[in-house]
């Protein structure tokens, strides 16, 4: 492109030549007119040089510049006003570099800020096409966001009040920012809360609207966990006081034999050790659960532990004729909170007498790297897999009829697994119905 | 001129989609009347059934508008015969869930008997066919048409297993007939939807490829 004009330059220039000199013998006056051709020529030459050349450079870089490449490399010239045009363009590129990295680092934070952001936003047009969804939002209604994005709210989640509530937003014409408006819905195995704000263009009309989806299923989950754990309480509680309270008023009766007496004492008497007993684990628990961090701690070998926790529930063991067996490295060292510890062992070795039918009971201590494993495994009933997830919650019954009359609180293996989580270990369970059941404790050594 | 038609079309989509969700949350209106006789459930539905019939015929004159005004072809012209189908199909399932609604309604006021005729498993296959051809519908999703397709043959088998159950306890109760026939009722209600949705899955097929697979219900080579 370039050359075209020079190459016509040297051509006119090279025929002018020849005719100058084929004409130069005849007439003296075409000589005169050829030396100003010739001036001429160098002229067109040196003005191609200086100023169409740096032109076309320039041409150039701006195209550059449109395509977004900021890095180029300006042409320098002689003259003033290409001189000048270049610094204006070389500013103007220094300036448009800025602002555009202004804008994507703008745009890269606020893309941030929306994908970290647990709550799902989700922000539509006036036909309610989504224009912005942040990665949370696609989770929550559980969609790919590639298919969400244009798609419209309805398309997204199908539901009437969220299209009535939509609708509304977007319907204000003129109004003013006003407080979100909320609604709950239901969106496949989740309870979402919607949250939305219309969005003002400079002229104060609608322009699309705002949507904040938070997820209330863990909230709603939680509730429920409390609701259960406060009936359950008042429950427990009320069950030996009834049965004390039963027992007293028969106690006032004058016309008792002194067998009913004692029978009625002894009643009552039992009934006020259990409540005891439920009451010393619940505030155990509370205890626990306060000072989590602060449990003193020693150093013992895992035998040691067994061997109390199993003499403590010697007198069990007689009773049913169960033997338990110990395999593995008694002398694993472990740092712990002893009683504690011993307390968990003896709850999960009580459970497994108490459901136990076979004369047998089976310890076992292992050491993997720097963590030490403690099963205890049973060969009784087993426990059915829907009960497995909710074991270790408080009050939470297998057999209800069955753990309440063999004097269980309840709250055995709630504490079980609070002990061993202040230990930082974790504890799990495998069961096989009408097997047995195995509870594994896995404990830092050093914890 | 197919600016406009593509405006409009979008527009016919979304009332279609508003129609569909009123549906759905009709049908799960009628399900939560009969499964745990809510009367009020049952007025609920009722009245809103008032509503989607409307949409109905608002719908359908917009088709025909459409087809007068812009005489397409191909796609959009599949489209809309589409979309005329599908509103049909669905103000049907809008009217078998008042008939559920109903039934459930005259069995609150009716001695409850203990039955073991496993309505769960048939209400949650009707309600994901449901669901699954209305979200292909609105993603034009083939692949989850013939998913469709698939599952209305085990709708089909529950319903007769249910046939059987009832017929027999009416054989051996003969005084609860009146009873068990709304069971019955309910029962061909829920597999009569299961087919409306198959209906839609087809269609949402026809709309995207332009196979006709009813009757046969296999992809086409």
């Amino acid at each position: 492109m370039t050359n075209k004009p020079l190459f016509w330059l040297l051509f006119l220039s090279y025929l002018a030549l020849a005719t100058i000199i084929s004409l130069l013998q005849w007439l003296p006056l075409w000589a005169n007119l050829g030396v100003g051709l010739l001036g001429v020529i160098a002229t067109t030459l040196f003005v191609s040089k200086r100023i169409s050349n740096p032109l076309s450079e320039l041409q150039q870089i701006t195209q550059n510049l449109a395509k977004g490449e900021f890095k180029n490399q300006f042409p320098w010239s002689e003259s003033s006003e290409i001189s000048h045009l270049v610094t204006s363009l070389s500013d103007m590129a220094t300036q448009l570099e800025d602002r555009f990295t202004t804008i994507v680092s703008e745009r890269n934070e606020k893309e941030t800020i929306l994908g970290s952001l647990t709550d799902g936003v989700i922000t539509l047009d006036t036909d309610s096409r989504i224009q912005t969804i942040n990665h949370s939002a696609a989770l929550l209604l559980d969609k790919p966001i590639t298919q969400l994005h244009q798609q419209t709210i309805m398309e997204a989640i199908r539901n009437v009040d969220l299209q009535n509530f939509v609708h509304n937003l977007l319907k204000i014409q003129f109004s003013t920012p006003q407080s979100p408006d909320s609604l709950i819905i239901e969106c496949g195995q989740r309870t979402l809360q919607v949250q939305g704000t219309s969005i003002l263009d400079t002229k104060m009309q609608v322009s699309g609207a705002l949507i904040v989806l938070h997820d209330l299923s863990p909230i709603k989950q939680f509730d429920a966990i409390r609701k259960d754990f406060v009936a359950n309480v008042s429950h427990e509680l009320k069950t030996p006081i009834t049965l004390i309270k039963g027992a007293i008023e028969t106690l006032e009766d004058p016309s008792l034999t002194p067998d009913e007496n004692s029978h009625f004492l002894k009643m009552a008497k039992t009934h006020a050790s259990r409540l005891d007993l439920i009451l010393e684990d619940l505030l155990n628990l509370a205890r626990l659960e306060q000072n989590k961090s602060e449990i003193q701690k020693e150093t013992r070998t895992a035998g040691e532990l067994l061997t109390k926790a199993v003499q403590l529930c010697q007198p069990l063991l007689d009773e049913k004729h169960i033997e338990i067996t110990t395999t593995g490295d008694p002398e694993i060292p472990l740092h712990c909170n002893a009683p504690l510890l011993e307390q968990a062992l003896i709850n999960l070795i009580k459970n497994a007498i108490q459901y136990s039918e076979s004369p047998k009971i089976a310890l076992e201590v292992q050491a993997v790297n720097d963590r030490i494993n403690l099963t205890i495994q049973d060969f009784g009933v087993g426990i059915a897999p829907e009960h497995l997830p909710r074991l270790f919650e408080r009050f939470y019954r297998v057999d209800k009829a069955r753990s309440r009359q063999s004097g269980g609180t309840g709250l055995g293996l709630a504490l079980v697994k609070h002990i061993i989580q202040a230990h930082h270990g974790n504890i799990e369970v495998q069961s096989v119905k009408g097997e047995g059941t195995q509870f594994k404790i896995n404990l830092p050594k050093g914890a | 001129m197919q600016k406009h038609l593509d405006r409009e079309l979008q527009h016919l989509k979304q009332h279609l989609i508003l129609l569909s969700t009123l549906v759905e949350d009709n049908f799960s209106h009628a399900i939560k009347a009969f499964r745990e006789m809510d009367t009020l459930a049952t007025e609920t539905v009722i009245s809103r059934d008032q509503d989607i019939d409307k949409m109905e015929i608002k719908i359908e004159e917009e088709c025909l508008k459409l087809l007068a005004l812009h005489q397409p072809v191909a796609r959009d012209l599949r489209f809309i015969v589409t979309a005329l189908k599908i509103n049909n199909d669905l103000e049907r399932i809008g009217d078998l869930a008042v008939n559920i609604a109903k039934c459930a309604n005259f069995l609150s006021q009716m001695q409850k008997i203990d039955t073991h005729f496993h309505f769960s498993t048939i209400i949650e296959k009707t309600q994901t066919m449901l669901k699954k051809s209305l979200d292909a519908w609105v993603n034009l999703d083939t692949k989850l048409a013939y998913e469709i397709c698939a599952m209305d043959d085990e709708v089909d088998e529950l319903k007769r297993q249910q046939e059987k159950a009832i017929t027999q306890r009416i054989q051996e109760f003969p005084a609860e007939t009146e009873l068990l026939l709304r069971f019955l009722s309910v029962s061909r209600h829920l597999e009569r939807i299961a087919d409306h949705t198959t209906n839609i899955a087809e269609d949402v097929i026809y709309s995207v490829d332009g196979d006709i697979i009813r009757h046969h219900n296999t992809p086409a080579q």
